[in-house]
């Protein structure tokens, strides 16, 4: 069991947000505190899974041009089987299991609309439980600032 | 267009996944090259906006463990504007303009259901030229790669 995160836990867990490089001195500067303790505390959140400072690579720049949203419609009873399943696709960037209808929503990474429309018909619509899909292209991301992630 | 990675920014790439806080000195080391060399591909990959180092959070251990995925239906000629309120709002961390049964897609997070559900009634669901909207509440995320991300210009 990890302990309770503290105020200065919290606080460089917003800093680090926005400027993920900003130096321990800087940080213990900032809330003062010693960077030994601010080392002792990024080292804790790292260590039980609550924080990761990591490189993002564009989707663009990884090949990924044709970018897409799923609403997936899904037989009665076979809504986590089908999740695994969609989970395990390359393509599948995010998969979200939702309280009502459609039961998973999914969005997606395709090199181009051709591999899209073949990811969609050969994979998605091939998985057993899956009644419907109804698809939203993405025309442009507006707002990009998710600096959530599940880590295990 | 953005170009691909060549193979030594895929390579750097990898080092810095697991810890983007290590020293270019060290990612100098393993990738032989000047640490001068590494200073600048990082610099050229983050300026072409290619790459970027994040902090993330697990955020259930904050308490936002509250997640919605609204889709909207919106007046053609009110679009931009719903997207200019949209983006001012910090609770909504991911919008996209899209084409098919809705114009704007999005995802906002909070503490509770209820704050959420209070902003949308509140801040999104009046807003001028939205016509209708519908949230899906999420309750598990079965998978989330965090190594992509959609880096757009400041």
């Amino acid at each position: 069991m990890t302990e309770e995160l503290t105020e200065l836990d919290l606080k460089i867990i917003e800093a680090l947000i926005n400027e993920p490089l900003r130096s321990y001195r800087a940080l213990g500067e900032d809330f003062g505190v010693s960077q030994q303790n601010v080392a002792r505390r990024v080292n804790f959140l790292i260590k039980n899974k609550i924080l990761i400072i990591t490189a993002q690579k564009d989707f663009e720049a990884a090949g990924a041009h044709f970018p897409a949203h799923i609403d997936v419609f899904v037989a009665h009873g076979r809504k986590k089987d089908v999740a695994q399943a969609l989970a395990d696709l390359d393509e599948v960037t995010s998969c979200a299991i939702t309280a009502g209808r459609p039961e998973i929503i999914i969005r997606t990474a395709t090199r181009s609309q051709k591999h899209f429309v073949e990811f969609l018909q050969n994979k998605v619509t091939a998985i057993k439980g899956v009644e419907r899909t109804e698809t939203l292209t993405v025309l442009n991301v507006e707002k990009y600032n998710l600096h959530y992630a599940t880590l295990g | 267009m953005k170009e691909p990675l060549d193979d030594f920014e895929e390579q750097l790439f990898e080092i810095l996944k697991p810890d983007a806080r290590i020293s270019n000195r060290l990612v100098a080391d393993k990738l032989k090259v000047t640490e001068g060399a590494i200073r600048h591909r990082l610099k050229k990959l983050t300026s072409a906006k290619s790459m970027r180092i994040s902090a993330l959070v697990n955020p259930v251990k904050i308490n936002q463990a509250a997640i919605v995925h609204v889709q909207l239906v919106v007046e053609t000629a009110a679009i931009r504007r719903v997207i200019g309120a949209l983006k001012e709002i910090d609770q909504i961390a991911y919008i996209s303009y899209v084409s098919g049964a809705s114009d704007i897609v999005f995802q906002m997070t909070d503490e509770s259901l209820d704050a959420l559900f209070a902003l949308y009634e509140s801040q999104i669901i009046e807003l001028d030229g939205v016509v209708t909207g519908t949230v899906h509440v999420i309750r598990s995320v079965q998978k989330h790669v965090i190594e992509l991300a959609h880096i757009l210009e400041d």
